[in-house]
């Protein structure tokens, strides 16, 4: 570990707390705009004022909306999320079921879209303007314009429809991850790709790799020990921003391929109006972003000896 | 060495060189039938302005021209006796850093950033001299004491270095292998004046022990006086005089030398401006017919606009490309 570095991501997890606050303050204040009376959309379309008032009183939604903000705030952070007004079961429970398929899902797509898109994108910068490069770039183009849902329904018309040898939807075994693994690894991909080829080409018009040529070293010794650690800082953001936006739920996949992911677990209590589930989920996802870009920050460390956190 | 004195034998011997930049402007010419040869042990100066095609041909030197869209069109190389041109890159690799090595200008942006400079040493020593990983960071330290940096500085990174201690590093190595030939592109352009002479001085007290013969580029010709044994005058991607040293600075004979002489403050007498060469460098997109610096030559003759002059013998060793001088060539 470097100098400093514990000391450093000690002050920014504490940091984290207030901000995480602050983030599940206004999510309870916009839930309160959200249209509709969750109470009301709970019992359905014939249910009396009493039942209502009734339901309100068990919900907690009859308590004074400052009481029921500090409620929530206190809830969080003895880390009790509360219980899911839906399903009646306790929200940690919900997340708990849901978040591994879907971090499951993400890491393995964000672990294809940086192995390929680094390789790639070397690759592509290395020969630029050569016939793979110019390949590169335009399916690069396709990929970053593509709807989501329209590449998993393509990919399942194609694997599952003619070619039957993927499921089209459901969790549970390893082909079950294929589809949806690649359709969400799809613009990452594109992204990384991008991202390391214009990277790569700043980084070998550098004197330095100059330097390294005039040394003797072969290309591929000079972009192994020399560009491609130069080139990484980009990618290693762009990374990280992209592992998180996958972690925060891929709604559109997880409805695509019915998977039971925290993506599905959220819309569903949006269209509920379960606040609990809601608030949750968005505070997690915070976390989980604020997570992400202190590992990034890490690594910082380790690719470019000038960043430094000692100071 | 066991040649006569005077003459030894050529270390790098270039005839005819042509390098061009293939643009979408159209063909950049860098380098148009060069001809230069530096004897064993000998430091030759290559002065010219700004885009006359110097660090054009020292990359040449080192098969290192970035290609697209610079391509070596004609010519030889020779390095100690060996065509150097057709040579493949695997070959070329075992002779850049080891055989010849190369000075940069900018000693900010030629380290890598992200390694440590011991390591930047020893990565040479290592691909070169086929020593352990262990006894390259030794040699590496040995190089970084005999450029005047404390050895226990080699875990430091380039941007705890000032630039003059970068450019020690760079020297570092470039000499780590012992190369029989130092190209120095502008070592000393980018440092302070007084970081300039210290980086001269190390360059001239390590090449009696580390290297064997030395191109400096430069456009100082105060530098050339101190530093070299003979000077090539370049313009428009020529050499269009040169000499030994003492030769060229009694006895400069071609227009362009003359003006660059012309153009130096002479401390003995109060100007009130300095001198200069009318009009500019030609355009290497276009370069004009004759002898490429008839538009700017006081001189100028008929034949200078018509034909491009060849090397004229004028002295012991000092050649002019200049029609004034030529036997065949013009009238007044």
């Amino acid at each position: 570990m470097k100098k400093g570095l514990g000391k450093y991501v000690l002050i920014r997890l504490v940091g984290a707390v207030p901000l995480l606050l602050v983030v599940a303050v206004i999510v309870f204040v916009l839930l309160q705009y959200a249209p509709g009376d969750p109470a009301e959309l709970m019992l359905g379309m014939d249910a009396t004022p009493e039942n209502v008032a009734q339901m309100r009183v068990k919900m907690g939604l009859d308590k004074p909306l400052h009481v029921q903000l500090l409620r929530f705030l206190a809830g969080l952070l003895r880390g009790d999320l509360g219980t899911s007004w839906q399903s009646g079961r306790p929200v940690a429970e919900e997340i708990g079921r849901t978040l591994p398929v879907t971090a499951y899902v993400s890491f393995v797509a964000i672990v294809i879209s940086s192995v390929v898109g680094v390789l790639v994108g070397v690759l592509s910068a290395v020969r630029q303007y050569s016939l793979v490069d110019n390949i590169v770039r335009v399916v690069v183009l396709a990929g970053v314009s593509m709807p989501v849902f329209w590449l998993g329904l393509m990919l399942i018309v194609v694997f599952s429809g003619f070619l039957g040898v993927l499921p089209s939807s459901g969790w549970g075994t390893p082909k079950h991850l294929v589809l949806p693994a690649v359709t969400l690894a799809t613009y990452p991909l594109a992204m990384i790709t991008r991202l390391t080829r214009s990277s790569m080409l700043e980084v070998i018009r550098q004197d330095y790799v100059r330097t390294a040529r005039a040394k003797g070293l072969s290309m591929r010794a000079v972009i192994v020990h020399h560009a491609l650690q130069n080139a990484f800082i980009p990618v290693v953001t762009v990374i990280g921003i992209q592992f998180g936006v996958l972690l925060a739920g891929a709604v559109l996949t997880e409805s695509v391929f019915a998977i039971p992911g925290i993506g599905r677990l959220t819309v569903a209590a949006v269209f509920a109006r379960d606040y609990p589930v809601i608030r949750a989920s968005v505070v997690l996802t915070a976390a989980i972003f604020v997570l992400i870009n202190l590992l990034v920050d890490i690594s910082y460390t380790y690719l470019d000896p000038r960043i430094r956190y000692d100071n | 060495m066991s040649e006569l004195p005077g003459r030894t034998q050529p270390l790098l011997e270039i005839e005819n060189l042509h390098v061009e930049y293939r643009t979408l402007d159209g063909i950049v010419k860098a380098v148009n039938g060069l001809n230069l040869r530096i004897d064993e042990g000998k430091a030759l100066g290559l002065v010219g302005e700004t885009g006359a095609g110097k660090t054009t041909t020292a990359l040449a030197v080192m098969k290192l021209v970035p290609t697209p869209p610079g391509v070596i069109t004609a010519g030889s190389v020779r390095i100690a006796g060996r065509e150097i041109l057709p040579l493949g890159d695997a070959e070329m690799q075992h002779l850049r850093g080891n055989q010849v090595s190369m000075i940069f200008q900018n000693p900010m942006a030629s380290l890598n950033p992200v390694h440590d400079v011991g390591s930047q040493i020893a990565e040479v020593i290592r691909l070169h001299q086929g020593v352990s990983p262990r006894e390259a960071r030794v040699r590496a330290a040995g190089m970084l004491r005999a450029v005047g940096i404390p050895e226990n500085r080699a875990g430091d990174f380039p941007h705890e270095f000032s630039g003059g201690m970068k450019q020690r590093v760079m020297i570092a190595i470039a000499l780590a292998c012992r190369p029989r030939l130092l190209i120095a592109d502008e070592p000393t352009t980018a440092l302070d004046v007084t970081i300039q002479a210290q980086v001269i001085d190390l360059i001239k007290s390590l090449k009696r022990d580390y290297s064997g013969a030395q191109l400096l580029i430069t456009h100082d010709l105060g530098l050339v006086a101190e530093m070299c044994d003979d000077v090539a005058v370049m313009y428009a991607g020529r050499v269009v005089e040169k000499a030994d040293i003492a030769e060229l600075f009694q006895n400069p004979r071609h227009p362009y030398t003359l003006g660059l002489f012309g153009s130096l403050p002479n401390l003995k007498k109060s100007v009130h401006r300095l001198r200069s060469i009318g009009g500019l460098s030609p355009d290497p997109k276009m370069l004009p017919r004759g002898c490429p610096f008839h538009p700017r030559c006081a001189e100028r003759m008929d034949v200078c606009t018509e034909r491009t002059p060849s090397e004229s013998v004028v002295g012991a060793g000092h050649t002019v490309c200049c029609w004034k001088y030529s036997e065949s060539g013009g009238t007044r």
